[in-house]
C-alpha cells in the first residue's frame, strides 16, 4: 500500500522514501537506515537542526501499515509549496546553499555528515530555506571527504557562479541537468576571470579538471585524508558561496511600480483597497498571484495571514520580491520565478520525478491582475482558451480586465497588426462566464481597467 | 602531461568513499585529498586565530 503511493521522486535512497495517504505525505523511514535515524535524534543533531530552522520538523506516527522493511513512519510538517532550483532567484539559491552547508558543519560537530546534497532536498518553508529530506545523514566515518562535494558544487555553486558571473538567466541549466549542472560545462561557460576567485578556481574549475583525468580509477588503499581538511572544505564553500554577488538589473518589470504611469497613487491606492475587499470575500485558503511583478499586491494577501505564491518571470522582480520578503520576515509569501506561459515541465524518470509547475501549484484563488491583456495581446491566446485554463486551476479568481484603449494594451499592440477583434469586455465577461460566476466588478477610479471576483460554477 | 600521471599515482593510492548511494564522483573525491593539505591548514589558521582572539584579545566578543 506505501510503496503503491510512493511519491515519484522518492526511489534512489534505499534509506526510505516518502508516500501519500489521504493526501498526506508521510516518510518511511527503513531498518536499513536505523543506525543513523537513531543517533540523528538521539545525538540531538536533530532538535539543534529544527531550532535553528534548518530542518523540517517531522513527528512519528502509526499508521498501522508496515511491510518488511518499515522501521519508523514519520510524518513531515506540510510545505506550502515545492519548488525547484530553476524556479529559485539567485538570493534564494544562495541562501539554500549556504544552508545546505551549514547544516553540514553542524552535523559534522554531532558526529554525522550530509551523504547528499541535492538542491531538490531545499525548500523554502515560512520564507526560509530548510532542509526536508531527514534521512539525507549518514554517520561520520573519520575520512576527510565529503561524498556530497560533487552534488554540492554542482547543484549549488556551478549554477550560482554562472548567475553572477555570466548571466542570471543560466540557473535555468539546472532544468536540464536533474544532477547539476556538470562542472567542465560550467567551467567553459563562465569567463577567464572568474579563475581568479580562488573558491572558483578550485572548486569549479580544477575540480572539474581532476574529474576528466581521474574518473573511473579504482581507489585501493585505505586513507583518511588530513584532520581538518573536511572542515576547512566546507568553510572554503562557504567563503566561495558568501562571496558570490548578483544585483538585480532595472528591468522594465522590476521598475514597473515606482515608474509606471498608468496609475496615478490615488488609483493605485484604490486598487490595492479593491484587491484586499476582494480576497477577504473570496475567504480563501491560498493565493497564486500569477504575473506578480515585486510582490505589490502578493503583499495584500500574505499580511492577512493566507499563504501566497508570488510568481514572476523576471529573475529581476523575483529577486527583489524575495529580498524585500526576507528583509521584512514575511513568513506567508513565496517568491517564485515561472513564466504561466511556458510553465514548469514534469521532467526526470516517467516524467513523474519532478512534477510541472500546475501540478504543485493547487490554489484555491489565482489572482491575475494586468495579466489577460499579455496573454491575449501579447501572446495571442484567445479569451476563451484563458478562461478555461482559469477554471482548471482554480476555484476562485481575482481578475483585472484591461481594454485595447489602455496606454500598456496599446504598447503591446504597437509593434503588431491588431488582429484581436474580440479582445473588449463583453467578449471577456461573455467567455469568463462559461465557467465562472461575476460575484463582483469594480472599476478602478482614475482607468480603463475592471477588477473582477469570480466563482467557479 | 606529468599533472594527470601524478593524479593517477594518487589516485592508486586512496581509499574507496562509503557505500553512498549517489556517486561521490572518484575525481571529486581525489580531488578533495589533493586539496585537502591546502583546507587543513587553512582551518588550522582560523581555528589557531579565533583561540588566540579569544584568550588575548582584552575586550569581550560580541
Amino acid at each position: 500500500m506505501m510503496e503503491k503511493n510512493r511519491v515519484g521522486s522518492s526511489f534512489r535512497d534505499p534509506s526510505g522514501f516518502v508516500f501519500a495517504k489521504d493526501g498526506v505525505l508521510y516518510r518511511q523511514v527503513n531498518r536499513f537506515y536505523k543506525n543513523e535515524y537513531d543517533h540523528l535524534l538521539g545525538s540531538g543533531l536533530y532538535e539543534r537542526l529544527v531550532e535553528s530552522k534548518l530542518l523540517l520538523k517531522h513527528s512519528e506516527v502509526d499508521l498501522g501499515q508496515k511491510n518488511k522493511d518499515t522501521y519508523k513512519i514519520i510524518q513531515p510538517e506540510p510545505v506550502e509549496f515545492i519548488s525547484y532550483p530553476y524556479e529559485w532567484c539567485f538570493s534564494q539559491m544562495k541562501d539554500a546553499a549556504l544552508a545546505a552547508l551549514r547544516i553540514q558543519k553542524t552535523a559534522l560537530d554531532y558526529g554525522m555528515s550530509l551523504k547528499d546534497c541535492s538542491a531538490y532536498n531545499m525548500q523554502l518553508h515560512h520564507g526560509r530555506p530548510v532542509l526536508i529530506d531527514t534521512l539525507s545523514f549518514s554517520l561520520h566515518d573519520g575520512r576527510e571527504q565529503w561524498t556530497a562535494y560533487r552534488q554540492f558544487c554542482q547543484h549549488f555553486l556551478a549554477p550560482l557562479a554562472l548567475m553572477a558571473e555570466k548571466d542570471v538567466r543560466l540557473s535555468q541549466l539546472s532544468r536540464i541537468f536533474m544532477d547539476g549542472i556538470p562542472l567542465d560545462l560550467a567551467s567553459s561557460l563562465l569567463p577567464y576571470k572568474s579563475r581568479l576567485n580562488h573558491g572558483l578556481l578550485l572548486h569549479v574549475h580544477l575540480h572539474s579538471k581532476a574529474q576528466r583525468h581521474l574518473s573511473g580509477r579504482k581507489i585501493k588503499a585505505e586513507k583518511t585524508g588530513r584532520l581538518g581538511s573536511l572542515r576547512g572544505l566546507v568553510d572554503s564553500l562557504e567563503s566561495t558561496v558568501t562571496k558570490l554577488r548578483w544585483s538585480p538589473d532595472r528591468t522594465l518589470w522590476s521598475g514597473y511600480y515606482p515608474l509606471q504611469s498608468n496609475y496615478s497613487n490615488k488609483s493605485l491606492e484604490v486598487k490595492k483597497e479593491i484587491v484586499k475587499k476582494l480576497i477577504a470575500k473570496a475567504r480563501t485558503s491560498n493565493v497564486l498571484d500569477l504575473g506578480s511583478n515585486t510582490g505589490l499586491f502578493s503583499r495584500i494577501p500574505s499580511s492577512m495571514g493566507i499563504p501566497t505564491l508570488s510568481v514572476d518571470s523576471d529573475p529581476s522582480c523575483v529577486e527583489l520580491n524575495y529580498l524585500h520578503a526576507k528583509e521584512c520576515g514575511e513568513e506567508y509569501l513565496t517568491p517564485v520565478l515561472a513564466d504561466i506561459q511556458n510553465p514548469t515541465p514534469s521532467i526526470g524518470w516517467e516524467n513523474k520525478e519532478r512534477a510541472s509547475f500546475l501540478e504543485r501549484a493547487r490554489p484555491d484563488t489565482v489572482m491575475a491582475l494586468a495579466l489577460v491583456h499579455h496573454l491575449a495581446l501579447g501572446n495571442n491566446l484567445p479569451l476563451d482558451m484563458i478562461a478555461s485554463f482559469f477554471s482548471r486551476i482554480c476555484k476562485k479568481l481575482i481578475i483585472e480586465f484591461i481594454p485595447k484603449e489602455d496606454s500598456n494594451a496599446q504598447r503591446l499592440l504597437s509593434s503588431k497588426a491588431d488582429i484581436f477583434h474580440g479582445y473588449n469586455l463583453k467578449n471577456f465577461e461573455e467567455e469568463f462566464s462559461k465557467y465562472f460566476t461575476i460575484a463582483s466588478k469594480e472599476e478602478i477610479p482614475g482607468t480603463l481597467r475592471t477588477i473582477y471576483l469570480m466563482l467557479i460554477k | 602531461m606529468r599533472k594527470p600521471l601524478m593524479l593517477l599515482a594518487l589516485a592508486q593510492a586512496l581509499s574507496t568513499p562509503a557505500s553512498a548511494y549517489i556517486d561521490p564522483g572518484t575525481g571529486s573525491i581525489i580531488f578533495q585529498v589533493l586539496v585537502g593539505g591546502f583546507f587543513a591548514f587553512a582551518y588550522l589558521l582560523k581555528t589557531k586565530f579565533n583561540l588566540i582572539k579569544k584568550n588575548i584579545w582584552p575586550f569581550k566578543q560580541r
